[in-house]
């Protein structure tokens, strides 16, 4: 009795990989299908993502001509940043949209900033991604939010005010009511992006 | 196989007297998050059919050869492979909906629903009735998330499917119900309501 339990215990078929044998062959099958839909709609979706990069950047910087817009990919200190430089339909520039990334008070907050020709002043933010409080933090994508940054200048920091102060011309941006660390967060991430990419817009 | 239930029994069970939402009370991470407005609902509800249909079509088919103690993975496996196809679909075709429900499509992978089908049907009977039950179940999701979505949207933003239904003149937006406590407030309250049907069905 004893022997035949250790012949049993030695079989080739206990052996875990043996046991698998029909995981391992689904894996490998549901591999091949997610490779083949990789394939087909992968490409779909990056073109959705451009597009949805494209479509705002004639609200970030006026008068552009989406067809004239050149992509540039900047390099500083190892960090890589793909910035779009603006043209109307005369090729005359117009300005520069640079996106911009960092955490906000629930997830990361991706923005797209819109600056003039010479990078000094901001001509629109937009935001493409964004996880916060529903009815709170999310506002931030509101254009009554956004619009404050418009014409703020690039060169120092953008500061967040509370209560019904703040303009634009003295670089300040009134919080959202009950989202004080989203608006913040938007402020900074701002701030940073500009402190390392706006001497590179040439 | 004869006490298991018929292709249609399954089918009717998982809209009503097995609903996923107010019988078995499954999947209430989804229920709670994306029923701020019924577009959301539905696409949320459409994702899980198709993948608990699929999901259940494998394991029916493979229910004889499947050992029983590696059962989870398998279930497990299948029901990734067709979230993350459901997942490429609506980043494909349906960007903004993509965009608007974020990680909970992904989570459909974890949605007790689905493997609970898989154990409870697809692993013990043939493909019709797993079939049926797939989407037996799915549109009692449906039913579930879309009951919620309704009044959360109409209460929360005035709209149906996005048209303006109560008109701003005369209706102030109820900001609460699009946040989470509307969530359970309204599920609370439904439950309550089916339950109450229930109950007086009962004692007729």
């Amino acid at each position: 009795m004893s022997e035949e339990n250790s012949t049993r215990k030695k079989s080739w078929k206990d052996n875990y990989l043996v046991q698998a044998w029909l995981i391992l062959l689904m894996a490998a099958l549901y591999s091949a299908v997610l490779i083949l839909v990789q394939l087909n709609w992968g490409p779909i979706i990056k073109e959705n993502q451009r597009q949805a990069t494209y479509s705002q950047i004639p609200i970030l910087v006026p008068n552009t001509d989406v067809a004239n817009v050149v992509e540039k990919t900047l390099e500083k200190d190892g960090k890589k940043v793909v910035a779009y430089q603006c043209f109307d339909a005369q090729k005359n520039p117009t300005g520069w949209v640079l996106p911009a990334s960092g955490q906000g008070f629930a997830d990361v907050v991706d923005l797209l900033v819109g600056l003039d020709t010479s990078a000094s002043k901001l001509t629109g933010l937009v935001v493409i991604n964004q996880k916060e409080t529903p009815g709170l933090g999310n506002l931030i994508k509101e254009e009554s939010f956004r619009k404050q940054f418009i014409g703020t200048a690039a060169d120092q920091d953008i500061t967040v005010v509370k209560g019904r102060d703040g303009s634009p011309e003295k670089n300040e941006i009134r919080a959202l009511t009950g989202a004080t660390i989203s608006s913040q967060s938007v402020c900074d991430i701002v701030n940073n992006t500009l402190k390392t990419w706006r001497e590179e817009l040439k | 196989m004869n006490d298991q239930p018929t292709a249609l029994e399954r089918f009717w069970r998982g809209i009503i007297p097995e609903n996923p939402t107010y019988r078995q009370v499954l999947g209430m991470c989804p229920t709670l998050a994306v029923t701020t407005n019924v577009q959301g609902a539905i696409t949320m509800a459409a994702a899980t059919t198709f993948v608990l249909v699929c999901a259940n079509i494998m394991v029916s088919l493979l229910r004889k050869i499947i050992k029983p103690h590696l059962r989870i993975l398998v279930f497990t496996l299948t029901i990734a492979t067709f979230v993350t196809i459901a997942d490429y679909f609506l980043q494909a075709f349906m960007p903004e909906m993509s965009a608007q429900l974020g990680p909970y499509i992904p989570l459909i992978i974890v949605n007790c629903i689905i493997i609970s089908r898989c154990e409870v049907c697809a692993s013990k009977q043939s493909l019709v009735p797993a079939i049926a039950d797939g989407f037996g179940q799915g549109l009692g999701f449906l039913l579930g998330l879309c009951s919620i979505a309704v009044v959360r949207e109409l209460l929360g933003s005035g709209t149906l499917m996005g048209y303006t239904v109560l008109s701003e003149n005369f209706w102030v937006n109820c900001g609460i119900m699009i946040l989470p406590p509307g969530a359970f407030l309204t599920l609370g309250c439904l439950m309550a309501f089916f339950n109450w049907i229930g109950s007086k069905k009962q004692e007729n």
